[in-house]
């Protein structure tokens, strides 16, 4: 039966395609290169009119004919014979899957690449898209958070309308002459659990809560709030994690290959502003730019120490509940209290994800960099 | 999306052939580090080409599942062109894109999306049972699937109108309660008068409202869904009949309600007491806050498999396929042990047992499936005309690989 390579026979079931009956055979080649079935089921069949599935695991190799009929096996090594006989490659697809150096190698590229994707890709695409996106996407994408934001998580503000007159105009003040790209606008919101704090949307609104304000003793030290808000949208950072986020929703489905899963995830991408903050490298650029601001147009880097110090002190510092409890009515500060920012020592701190600030550098860093910017004069 | 090993006992079978009745069981042959080679080397190569290659790896992952599912002796077959499989794809991934535009930029449509949504999903389970069918073989005869739209629209129009019509009803009863009921309802711990846009509206609850009408009919919508499937499928000119009514969904889905709560409640004391036995480990506030999450929701995961073992049973076990009947004896214990053990083991891998989870529940629903009937060797396939009649003319591009 061996007398020659194309002698080689393979033993497994013959379906003829009209009934399911099965029928065992043979299959071999015979001198005129043609394939015969043992016993004579079907006329011999020139190679050219037959499909050979490449092969799966050790599922059976499926030889169809063109006239319907089909021949199983899993005599792997026969076929493959026959394929190389006729010049034909055996599949590259299953060679890479049969061989666990292969499988480990392609392991390790995976993570590599879910790596570099993660700590680079995503981050670098997602400053590229945010970029392009036109000003009508950025503003819907603003308006709609906001309008969640209201309902979800603020109140309004008890700020008296002159108050908010006499910030907002000393805001359009603040703003840089080449802001085209927004249309800028300070608005005040009650903080409610959140407490003393600031936002900023992809529209180019910058919220504040009532509680910053109250804890604020010179307006200048909100205007170096203001400017750190302006900062985030000048390298249009909240836009950047919404795609960041939706970026690694996408890249998990697709490697899991789950399709359906994605829709749900992707729905609550108004939270993200929420509960994700801003990471480090967002934070100290917008530090960056407004110290950058203040020394341009002259104000004492100093204000915006003195009131990230205070707000420090008020997310960590139960006595300071009291004094903002008298600064403003009924603010509601649970949620805030127990808020450990200095050091990690308790990652598992669950309702820290809630607090804007966790995430900036460490606080003290953040406030040195400021004291020692004074000095340049 | 339904992982390919539910496929199991959705086999086939056959005709007269009077006396012998013969009993074959399903058995899976697969391997878990075998699966696993194929399936990170796909991912591999799905990644460096774009998620173009993705396409290629379904058919084969699919491939490997049905092949080295047998039935006496006899392997099934998957036969999908990667290219159509590509082309759902690519649409697939449109829908999501439109969908993800209209969420964030118009969100003033999420009724209108909730409605095309609903209304799109029986001509989806058509389509996608279409093509899963036609192209699902054993001993070379294909199975069909013969449902046309009009099939799927007029099985859900009547529960559809019923519940929307409800949906509406409780809406406009929404309406006439007073906002600050409503606002207490919301969450809002504010008593205060608010100006509107900080209002919590009756538009805030349209999903809920939805959802919530929607659930007592889950288990009827879910009995008309595998009436649908199973009474269009053939296997050559063999044809399937789910010979079971609504009132056994109904079962399933209390007596698994009420396993669930019953589960989460002892659980539930188990951490208590555990947490008072044992305050010196769990003494850590957050500590057993994840503990007590984790435990729970491994609970819960356990308890979803009474729902999975139980409805796979009466709608399998209560399937015929010509003379043949189906068995199907999944236990709730087995796969809520399967169920915990496969979540453990990926969580605890980062997802690297993932391929030996699925290989696991294959071969464990394999194993408790079986054929019982008639010898199947005279089953005659069905020519072309006959079933291009049954799907009323539709074209390929009608098909589409979406799982349901």
């Amino acid at each position: 039966m061996q007398s020659s390579k194309n002698q080689l026979c393979a033993t497994g079931y013959y379906y003829d395609g009209h009934t399911a009956r099965a029928h065992t055979a043979e299959l071999h080649v015979n001198n005129r290169g043609e394939l015969e079935l043992n016993p004579g089921l079907r006329p011999a069949t020139a190679f050219t009119d037959i499909t050979i599935s490449s092969q799966v695991g050790n599922t059976p190799r499926r030889i169809k004919f063109s006239d319907g009929g089909l021949f199983e096996t899993t005599d792997h090594e026969s076929v493959d014979q026959w394929l190389k006989s006729w010049n034909r490659s055996p599949g590259w697809t299953h060679h890479l899957e049969s061989k666990m150096a292969y499988a480990l190698s392609a392991l390790f590229l995976v993570v590599a690449f879910i790596g570099v994707s993660i700590t680079w890709g995503i981050p670098w695409s997602s400053k590229y898209i945010a970029e392009a996106l036109p000003a009508s996407i950025t503003a819907s994408l603003g308006d709609s958070a906001l309008e969640s934001l209201d309902k979800l998580v603020f109140y309004p503000s008890k700020l008296s309308p002159e108050r908010t007159a006499e910030l907002q105009a000393q805001f359009l003040e603040l703003l840089p002459p080449e802001s085209k790209r927004y249309e800028y606008q300070l608005l005040f919101r009650g903080g409610g659990k959140i407490g003393p704090n600031a936002f900023a949307l992809p529209n180019g609104t910058i919220i504040m809560t009532d509680e910053l304000v109250a804890i604020a003793k010179l307006d200048e030290e909100l205007h170096a709030i203001v400017l750190h808000e302006i900062g985030h949208l000048h390298h249009r950072h909240s836009l950047r994690q919404i795609i960041t986020h939706t970026s690694l929703v996408a890249l998990t489905t697709t490697l899991i290959g789950d399709i359906t899963a994605a829709g749900t995830l992707i729905a609550g991408i108004p939270n993200v502003l929420m509960e994700a903050g801003f990471s480090r490298e967002m934070e100290t650029e917008a530090d960056t730019y407004a110290l950058q601001q203040m020394q341009k147009i002259g104000l004492d880097t100093e204000h915006f120490a003195n009131i990230m110090e205070r707000l420090q002190l008020a997310t960590f510092n139960d006595e300071d509940n009291e004094q903002r409890k008298n600064n403003k009515g009924n603010i509601d500060n649970s949620a805030a209290d127990d808020q450990d920012d200095q050091d990690d020592k308790n990652p598992l701190n669950m309702s820290k994800a809630l607090d804007f600030f966790s995430s900036h550098p460490l606080t003290k860093d953040r406030i040195a960099r400021f004291r020692d910017a004074k000095s340049p004069q | 999306m339904e992982s390919s090993q539910e496929l199991s006992p959705e086999a086939p079978v056959t005709i007269e052939q009077t006396q012998n009745i013969i009993t074959q069981n399903f058995e899976f042959h697969g391997k878990g580090i075998e699966y696993f080679r194929l399936w990170i080397v796909n991912i591999f190569l799905s990644i460096i080409t774009l998620g173009i290659f993705s396409a290629w790896a379904k058919v084969r992952k699919e491939q490997y599942f049905y092949g080295n599912l047998r039935l006496g002796e006899h392997s099934f077959s998957y036969l999908a062109d990667p290219l159509q499989i590509l082309k759902g794809r690519i649409i697939a991934f449109g829908l999501l894109g439109a969908y993800w535009a209209c969420w964030n930029f118009i969100p003033i449509t999420a009724m209108g999306l909730l409605i095309v949504g609903v209304l799109a999903l029986p001509a989806i389970l058509v389509a996608s049972s279409r093509f899963k069918m036609r192209n699902s073989a054993y001993r070379n005869i294909t199975f069909q699937f013969t449902a046309s739209f009009g099939d799927s629209y007029r099985t859900f129009i009547k529960p559809l109108i019923v519940i929307l019509l409800l949906s509406a009803a409780a809406y406009w009863l929404l309406y006439q309660i007073d906002p600050e009921t409503l606002n207490s309802l919301g969450g809002g711990d504010q008593t205060e008068d608010l100006p509107d846009e900080f209002q919590v509206t009756p538009e805030d609850f349209l999903l809920s409202v939805f959802y919530l009408v929607l659930l007592p009919f889950l288990p009827y919508l879910d009995y008309l869904r595998a009436k649908l499937l199973i009474s269009h499928t053939r296997w050559g000119n063999q044809q399937a009949t789910l010979n079971t009514g609504a009132g056994s969904f109904y079962g399933v889905f209390f007596v698994g309600l009420i396993i669930t709560i019953a589960i989460t409640i002892i659980t539930g004391l188990v951490i208590f007491g555990g947490g008072a036995v044992f305050s010196d480990v769990l003494g850590n506030p957050a500590t057993r806050a994840i503990v007590s999450v984790v435990l729970v929701y491994l609970a819960m995961i356990y308890a979803s498999g009474y729902w999975r073992a139980e409805r796979t049973n009466i709608i399998y076990g209560n399937t015929r396929i010509g003379d043949n009947r189906i068995g199907s004896a999944l236990t709730f214990s087995r796969v809520g042990e399967i169920y915990v053990i496969n979540t453990l083991a990926i969580l605890f891998s980062a997802g690297l047992l993932i391929p030996w989870a699925h290989v696991r529940m294959a071969r464990y629903i394999a194993s408790v499936s079986s054929l019982t009937g008639t010898n199947i060797d005279h089953v005659v396939a069905e020519n072309e005309h006959q079933q291009s009649a049954f799907g009323e003319g539709m074209v390929d591009a009608f098909d589409l690989d979406i799982g349901l």
